[in-house]
């Protein structure tokens, strides 16, 4: 399964065996950051199905602030060792679904609360904790499960990516057909 | 009477035949009726005109909130898929070979030459593998030195270290190991013996093609073993004019062969060869025959090749382009006579690059790292090591640069120097790192520790 998983992440991702995270010594299919990402990933599109925040204000300024701070980290201006190449992976992973979720939302009724989005960045943070704490310290079934999580990450980002391409390409057929007809004039 | 129906007509028949019969009033003044009427319609068209106009700019509202939360959603989406895009790129153009350097090393332990990885981001280096064998015949056995050579997979993962000990005759073979960087997995070793000059063969770069290492096994053969199966199939070529040697080629995938012509003593056929059937394609005819002291660069499509020749003749580069010389030039030595390690094409295609050792006077060499351009503008050089002791000029091939993927730094060790019959101040052995993307070509040096006893010396 691992190699599968490992063969088909090469092509997103570097797999530095340096930068890689080997519970139980089994080396995981991408590298810390990218881990981050996918689980992060996936975790956010659970979350955003399950708990349903409202997509506005403050929630997007805080994602955006994920995104960005993909840049210090990603361009290595910062110093940093695993746990906070992995945080810096599961921000991004979030912030990247919430806006790729956003064009979608809009299709779902919307249920929201003060108590789901607490929810949410509870489990953010979670997410934070535990991912670093089981990639260093778990077995081999924390490998497994953390590889697991990293191809429903994969997928979800795929098909939040296909969805998005799908609607721009709506949108821009639409767009298109309401434009004036060019016929010029006998 | 309508017909009495089921469901919502019926029940709409009922409130209709229930509905109080209107009151009984006097008879209204015309005129009043008629007057209030009048102001009654008025009023109520302009009140319909109204809510008519306050719904139609509420819904316009409407319209126009959900049009900016569509664009604004769009945008969004649009910066998550292009932040996801640029991640991605940059994720996977970290080559790990461009973080980690292997390079030859001492155990200090067992003074047994071993490979060690040198991490450029931490600054750091770890002793990776260390093969001990002994001189036999001796009353207090001694560690045979031996040369080992280093490369990594395709995969990045795994490093493939081969060895081979220089005393060794003709059919001690060379060992290879295939061991993870990190993580758990098995670490395979193989031994393919009769191999000539076995540790002659492990001077030039690794033929690595996919999972498969290529070894010159003799004059014309060759030997491909299966890294991963450890299959091993040898090759002799007998319709090959003269003796074979290999290079690896920089994609990775296949192999390039390098064929002398003996019988007319002054041709070299250039081509690939194919990894699966070991069918051989040419691409070009050189005139030159490739002495043991000429450094060759080579592209990725084989349609280019830098000869790079020094010693005792002035030193020079010739380029061929599709079978034609397309340029030469002298090489400007300063006097002094040079001879070149090995040579590799700048990504550019428009210079090369070698490690050279220099003579320094009578008494003395200089070792460093030289950019030749494929015109006539000046050379740029790096000394590295100043005023070692006097070598052999086959010395020279002890000391070869490493340029990483993205062209921006060279790698160069100075390890076997030290194993030399006149070995270099242990202040010399290190690992150098030139940033060639740096204007003043800025050295790093990392020192290779010597241990107390080291292995005899290397001939």
């Amino acid at each position: 399964m691992l190699d599968v998983l490992s063969h088909m992440f090469a092509a997103v991702c570097g797999q530095n065996p340096g930068h890689t995270w080997a519970p139980g010594g089994l080396v995981l299919p991408c590298c810390q950051r990218c881990t981050g990402l996918y689980v992060g990933a996936g975790m956010a599109a659970l979350l955003h199905v399950w708990l349903r925040p409202k997509l506005t204000g403050r929630f997007l300024e805080i994602h955006g602030a994920f995104l960005l701070a993909m840049a210090p980290f990603g361009l290595h201006w910062v110093a940093q060792g695993p746990a906070l190449r992995t945080a810096s992976g599961v921000l991004f992973g979030f912030a990247v679904v919430t806006f790729l979720w956003l064009p979608l939302s809009s299709r779902f009724t919307l249920h929201v609360s003060r108590a789901s989005m607490r929810s949410y960045f509870l489990l953010v943070g979670v997410t934070l904790v535990l991912l670093p704490m089981a990639a260093s310290v778990g077995g081999t079934f924390a490998a497994y499960a953390l590889s697991g999580l990293i191809a429903w990450g994969g997928l979800a980002l795929l098909a939040l990516v296909a969805a998005n391409v799908i609607l721009g390409l709506r949108g821009v057929v639409c767009w298109l057909r309401r434009l004036p007809s060019s016929r010029v004039p006998a | 009477m309508p017909p009495c129906t089921a469901g919502k007509d019926a029940r709409r028949y009922m409130v209709t035949a229930t509905r109080p019969a209107p009151a009984k009033v006097g008879r209204p003044n015309p005129l009043a009726l008629s007057a209030g009427t009048a102001i009654l319609s008025v009023l109520a068209g302009s009140a319909v005109e109204n809510a008519s106009k306050i719904r139609a700019r509420a819904s316009e509202y409407k319209e126009r909130l959900i049009m900016n939360n569509t664009k604004r959603n769009a945008a969004l989406a649009l910066v998550g898929l292009l932040a996801l895009s640029i991640y991605i790129l940059a994720c996977t153009s970290f080559s790990p070979d461009d973080t980690k350097v292997l390079y030859p090393s001492f155990d200090v332990a067992t003074g047994a030459t071993g490979i060690a990885g040198y991490d450029c981001e931490a600054r750091t280096s770890e002793m990776m593998f260390v093969p001990v064998g002994y001189e036999t015949g001796e009353t207090n056995a001694e560690v045979a030195p031996s040369v080992l050579r280093a490369g990594w997979l395709a995969n990045g993962r795994d490093i493939v270290i081969t060895y081979a000990s220089p005393k060794d005759d003709e059919k001690a073979g060379v060992t290879v190991v295939v061991m993870p960087w990190g993580g758990r997995k098995p670490i395979r070793t193989f031994h393919v013996s009769a191999l000539k000059d076995a540790g002659e063969a492990l001077v030039t770069p690794l033929c690595i093609a996919g999972d498969q290492l290529f070894l010159h096994a003799s004059g014309k053969g060759i030997a491909r073993l299966d890294l991963r199966s450890g299959a091993l199939a040898t090759k002799e070529f007998e319709d090959a004019k003269g003796d074979l040697s290999f290079y690896p080629a920089p994609d990775g995938a296949s192999v390039f062969y390098f064929e002398a012509d003996n019988p007319s003593g002054g041709q070299t056929t250039i081509g690939r060869l194919n990894p699966k059937d070991f069918s051989r394609t040419p691409l070009m005819v050189v005139s030159n025959s490739l002495s043991q002291g000429t450094a060759v660069a080579y592209d990725m499509d084989g349609k280019v090749l830098a000869l790079l020749a020094g010693g005792d003749d002035k030193a020079a580069l010739q380029v061929w382009r599709d079978g034609k010389v397309a340029f030469s030039r002298d090489v400007d030595t300063h006097g002094k006579k040079t001879v070149f390690g090995n040579a590799i094409l700048v990504p550019s295609g428009k210079a090369v690059r070698a490690s050279f050792q220099q003579a320094s006077g009578t008494n003395a060499v200089s070792y460093g790292l030289m950019e030749i351009p494929f015109s006539e503008a000046p050379t740029r050089e790096v000394t590295l090591i100043k005023d070692a002791p006097p070598q052999d000029e086959a010395s020279v091939s002890y000391f070869q640069a490493g340029v990483s993927h993205d062209g921006k730094t060279a790698a160069l060790a100075s390890t076997y120097l030290a194993l030399m019959e006149k070995p270099i101040s242990p202040a010399d052995c290190a690992l150098f790192f030139v940033g060639l993307s740096d204007p003043n070509w800025k050295v790093t040096k990392v020192p290779i520790p010597m241990p107390a006893k080291l292995a005899p010396v290397l001939k």
